[in-house]
């Protein structure tokens, strides 16, 4: 007659556990979990929040009109931010900012004053041949053979290992342009 | 007697509403595409935030790729991927006569590619393949995740909660595309997020900002003005391993047969 005990301990036990599972799982559980779907939902407003370095071309055309205009021919379309990385830097930390705490940004010091690499191997990157690169691109095959060919008189005296800045000009690569501007 | 018959009745009544509502708990739409507008709805009716009425897009021309890694110097820059560790490469692809497909991707392609690895025998075609994290609609990486660190995002972004994650690295070993890492500063997964924090301020990713030739085209499949979606809308465009039925919502154009 005393069997409803073992009943009774059943539920007791099971509503302990499940007690338990529950609580636990309240507690584990994130703050927003679930609001939008399956995860926490405070992420996605963490995500929105990391600071962006590159700004777009509209940004440094908010001050530099004149180097804007200057920008012609096949070089027109390339970003700024190809060659003079990142403008945030530039604009908050540059020249006349406060130095770079971030140590990982402090690398890009340098880059932040817009420091302009005129090495060939800067324009080789894009424009040394290679096979994988569209034919119609414009490629350099042979650098020693181009320079030599493409040396004018009124350059001076022939420089073999000459900069491709010599006679091409980032904004407007087109030697004719160049020319018709000097 | 009557009573019997009674709760027969009554029995039957309950039986036919419980099988009705067993069937309605089938039929419950199943978590998917159908599922993320339904939140998205929800949430226009909730007048939550603006970002949940975008749906990203990318669109990667690969026949105008110069290779010159420009998108995986801003990429690091941007989101201070550690070093040797790519949330984007490139991958340059050569195919000689007999047939044999080269591939490769020196430091992801981030500082060019050299010169002197042309591949052996007459190289008939060649091109580059900028490769990142697909977004895919069906992803095996969010599937495995288990404790939801990893998820999509109503606007159609992989992402993984840092917070959350920790750290098994089920997810790295879902990706099909190899897009994931672990961070070595925190041991957590890490991927490209198109960059998130930038799209939803009106930026353009970092990579797609810096793209000298406009391979990369970003954009959103609910702005009607939209480049990228224009393309995906008229072109023919393709996916990389369709065959894995993970629906990239990355798009490819003049994909050849030899990128895997």
């Amino acid at each position: 007659m005393n069997h409803h005990r073992h009943v009774i301990r059943a539920f007791v036990v099971t509503g302990v556990l499940l007690f338990g599972i529950l609580a636990g799982r309240a507690c584990l559980t994130p703050e927003t979990y679930g609001q939008y779907g399956k995860y926490r939902a405070a992420h996605l407003d963490e995500a929105r929040a990391f600071p962006a370095l590159h700004q777009g071309d509209d940004a440094c055309l908010e001050c530099h009109e004149k180097e804007w205009d200057m920008a012609d021919g096949k070089h027109a379309d390339v970003p700024c931010e190809y060659c003079h990385f990142s403008a945030v830097l530039h604009a908050d930390e540059g020249k006349a900012g406060p130095p770079v705490k971030d140590p990982d940004l402090a690398k890009y010091r340098k880059l932040a004053n817009m420091t302009v690499d005129r090495s060939r191997e800067a324009c080789l990157n894009c424009h040394v041949y290679l096979s994988s690169r569209p034919e119609k691109f414009p490629q350099v095959k042979d650098v020693k053979k181009h320079i030599k060919d493409g040396w004018k008189p009124d350059l001076g005296e022939f420089e073999p290992e000459a900069q491709c800045f010599r006679c091409h000009r980032a904004h407007f690569p087109s030697i004719v342009k160049r020319q018709e501007d000097a | 007697m009557p009573d019997a018959g009674k709760s027969r009745r009554e029995f039957l009544k309950a039986a036919a509403v419980a099988g009705a509502a067993g069937l309605w708990v089938v039929l419950i739409p199943k978590p998917g595409a159908a599922q993320r507008v339904h939140v998205i709805e929800e949430a226009k009716a909730k007048g939550l935030p603006e970002w949940l009425n975008h749906y990203y897009v990318y669109v990667i021309d690969t026949a105008k790729c110069i290779g010159c890694g420009g998108c995986v110097r801003a990429c690091e820059r941007e989101n201070k991927v550690p070093a040797g560790y790519h949330r984007t490469w490139v991958e340059r692809y050569q195919v000689n006569d007999e047939g044999h497909v080269f591939v490769e991707s020196p430091k992801g392609g981030m500082d060019g590619f050299p010169v002197h690895h042309e591949a052996p025998g007459k190289v008939t075609k060649g091109f580059f393949v900028p490769k990142m994290c697909n977004h895919c609609r069906n992803t095996p990486c969010t599937q495995v995740c288990p404790v939801h660190a990893s998820y999509e995002t109503p606007d159609g972004v992989v992402l993984v909660d840092k917070k959350v994650c920790i750290g098994c690295g089920y997810c790295v070993q879902a990706c099909p595309y190899g897009s994931r890492y672990l961070d070595p500063r925190d041991h957590t997964a890490d991927k490209c997020t198109w960059c998130y924090h930038r799209v939803t301020k009106g930026l353009l990713p970092a990579c797609v900002t810096v793209c000298p030739t406009k391979t990369r085209v970003f954009g959103d499949m609910k702005d009607e003005n939209s480049l990228a979606r224009e393309i995906v809308e008229t072109l023919r465009v393709t996916t990389l391993k369709p065959e894995l039925n993970t629906e990239p919502f990355c798009f490819y154009l003049g994909l050849d047969r030899a990128v895997r």
